[in-house]
């Protein structure tokens, strides 16, 4: 059953797009419920990290439409993208490696700031108070997220999972309405792989963030998401509760091949 | 309280700098009150250069153009106006800024080596503008400028400098700047508009650039567009460079040394930029971060608590 087009918070309409000859993305569709925790899976090149890239803006789209609660985004720069509310991470991690773990997430919270820098460089009592308020909430973040013991240590230093709990909490410091992760335990064993999702499974429910998420685990993204869309070859070819698309043979096909007496 | 503490240095230091000027220059050797004097304008122009290209990871090759706009601004105002040449060294600085803000906002939506061509270009056509500018002197010089560069002027302003430059570093824009620096697709993902962060970095820098040059024509009183080749504004890339890419105090300290090792040095003070080259491979090979690397001399004493970072 499709939502009804007002109930979606991110509405991907028959997107494409071309790289000269090459149509890496072409007829996807995405459709994305308020609240959701929603799963974008395919195997490998099916163009997964190019929806995101079309989404937040650094690619733009050659056909099609996308919609981010109730207006378009297509032609917006990157900055007014996630200005209107989607923050990100990446694939291969990009944190600020010449700053430190809190400095990271205040960096994030630049807009909440309300003092100009005439301000700053006065040292105005407005810039007091945004550094006070910057400097509680970033420590309340990174405490949520393990990180406050490290607060100070260079981003550079802190080992691999760390850092993508970093990157999910420097996404949230900006209290984005969706959240895109794009293999967020690429790298992590399956245990810290299941942590992980545990973690994003919270973060969903107490930031009260929609979250649309790139991931390989199988087991982990039936386990977590509550609707998933199967991409191959750059088009959308299911999208579903996960046990829908546990059984959907298009899906199955892609992953395995098709049937050899169905070929005949 | 604790925030004082850095302003109450900064009143002490201005006040010494006054008792200085009044009771030991007046005794003091006059090329050495020179160098000193030209230390000072130096470091003017280093920190606005360690703020774009050591902070921002801008890398602007066209320093001392702004330097020349400054230095021009301030002193033709001077000169057909007669307005007070300290007044017109701030006009000289906004006219830089405003020259950077020019320069800026098209170019720096380029990165790297095209914005570094951008920039050492706009150097060469401010010089080319003022040669053939009969209004500024021309490539004869600009001169009969009032003599009102001192040693207490020039180090009052670069404890200014200090101060609001240190300020800008630590500030929501500061951090933005260096976020900049180190990932601007990340930072456009958090919604920040990292062209306007780069052009207020720019701006900054031009407009401390802009004092330097004036205060170079009133402490000659002259000016000659030659002042203000690309030379100058590799010197200054050398001295951020050398100091450390993400410092202040760095910079400060090579830009010194780099300005009193050839005068030290006289006799083979021709062969300078051959001993910046050869100072900048050593560097490379034995210390890639420059002196201080991103720390500053704050992080390097116990005083920090007292005074804070980037002192």
């Amino acid at each position: 059953m499709d939502a009804p087009s007002d109930s979606r918070l991110l509405d991907l309409q028959r997107v494409g797009i071309r790289f000269g000859g090459l149509r890496a993305v072409s007829d996807l569709e995405i459709k994305l419920v308020p609240g959701c925790l929603h799963g974008l899976i395919g195997p490998n090149g099916a163009g997964k990290t190019t929806v995101f890239n079309l989404i937040t803006g650094i690619y733009r789209p050659t056909e099609g439409d996308i919609h981010f609660d109730g207006t378009s985004l297509v032609g917006e720069a990157p900055d007014r993208i996630a200005k209107r509310g989607i923050g990100r991470t990446f694939q291969n991690i990009r944190l600020f490696a010449g700053m430190s773990v809190i400095e990271n997430v205040k960096v994030a919270m630049y807009r909440h700031a309300a003092g100009s820098l005439w301000e700053s460089v006065l040292r105005m009592p407005r810039y007091w108070r945004d550094e006070a308020t910057i400097h509680r909430e970033a420590t309340q973040l990174l405490d949520t997220f393990g990180l406050l013991s490290v607060a100070d240590l260079g981003a550079e230093q802190l080992p691999y999972g760390a850092r993508r709990r970093l990157e999910i909490a420097r996404a949230l410091a900006t209290r984005p309405k969706l959240l895109l992760l794009d293999e967020p335990a690429a790298g992590m064993n399956p245990s810290e792989a299941h942590d992980l999702m545990n973690l994003v499974r919270w973060v969903r429910d107490s930031f009260g963030v929609s979250i649309l998420l790139i991931e390989h685990h199988m087991p982990v993204v039936m386990g977590i998401c509550e609707r998933i869309t199967v991409l191959d070859q750059g088009a959308s070819i299911a999208e579903g509760s996960p046990r829908e698309i546990q059984n959907d043979p298009l899906v199955i096909e892609a992953y395995l091949g098709a049937d050899v007496e169905a070929r005949g | 309280m604790k925030h004082a503490a850095v302003y109450l240095v900064a009143a002490v230091l201005i006040a010494a700098i006054w008792a200085l000027d009044a009771w030991v220059i007046p005794y003091s050797d006059f090329y050495i009150t020179n160098i000193v004097i030209k230390i000072g304008y130096n470091l003017l122009a280093v920190m606005g250069l360690a703020l774009v290209l050591g902070f921002t990871g801008q890398f602007s090759l066209g320093h001392a153009g702004f330097m020349a706009v400054g230095a021009y601004a301030a002193g033709a105002l001077a000169l057909h106006t007669g307005l007070p040449p300290m007044l017109t060294t701030a006009i000289g600085g906004l006219a830089a800024a405003l020259a950077g803000l020019v320069v800026g906002l098209p170019s720096l939506r380029l990165t790297g080596d095209y914005l570094a061509v951008v920039t050492l270009g706009f150097n060469g056509i401010i010089i080319v503008i003022i040669q053939n500018t009969p209004f500024l002197g021309g490539a004869q010089g600009l001169i009969g400028l009032p003599l009102a560069t001192t040693f207490a002027t020039t180090w009052t302003w670069v404890v200014i400098g200090g101060l609001f430059i240190r300020n800008v570093l630590n500030s929501p824009t500061g951090r933005v700047l260096r976020a900049v620096r180190d990932n601007e697709i990340a930072t456009r993902s958090l919604g920040i508009n990292t062209t306007h962060a780069k052009v207020v970095a720019f701006v900054i820098g031009a407009f401390w650039a802009g004092v330097a040059g004036a205060l170079i024509g009133f402490l000659n009183s002259s000016l000659f567009p030659a002042q203000f080749q690309y030379d100058r504004s590799i010197e200054l890339v050398a001295m951020v460079v050398l100091g450390g890419t993400g410092s202040l105090s760095g910079p400060l300290i090579a830009g010194a040394a780099l300005t009193a090792l050839p005068e030290l040095l006289r006799p083979i003070a021709e062969y300078r930029m051959v001993l910046y080259s050869v100072l900048l491979i050593v560097m490379m090979l034995v210390r890639p971060t420059g002196l201080l690397g991103s720390r500053e001399l704050s992080d390097l004493v116990p005083w920090r608590r007292w005074f804070g970072r980037a002192v």
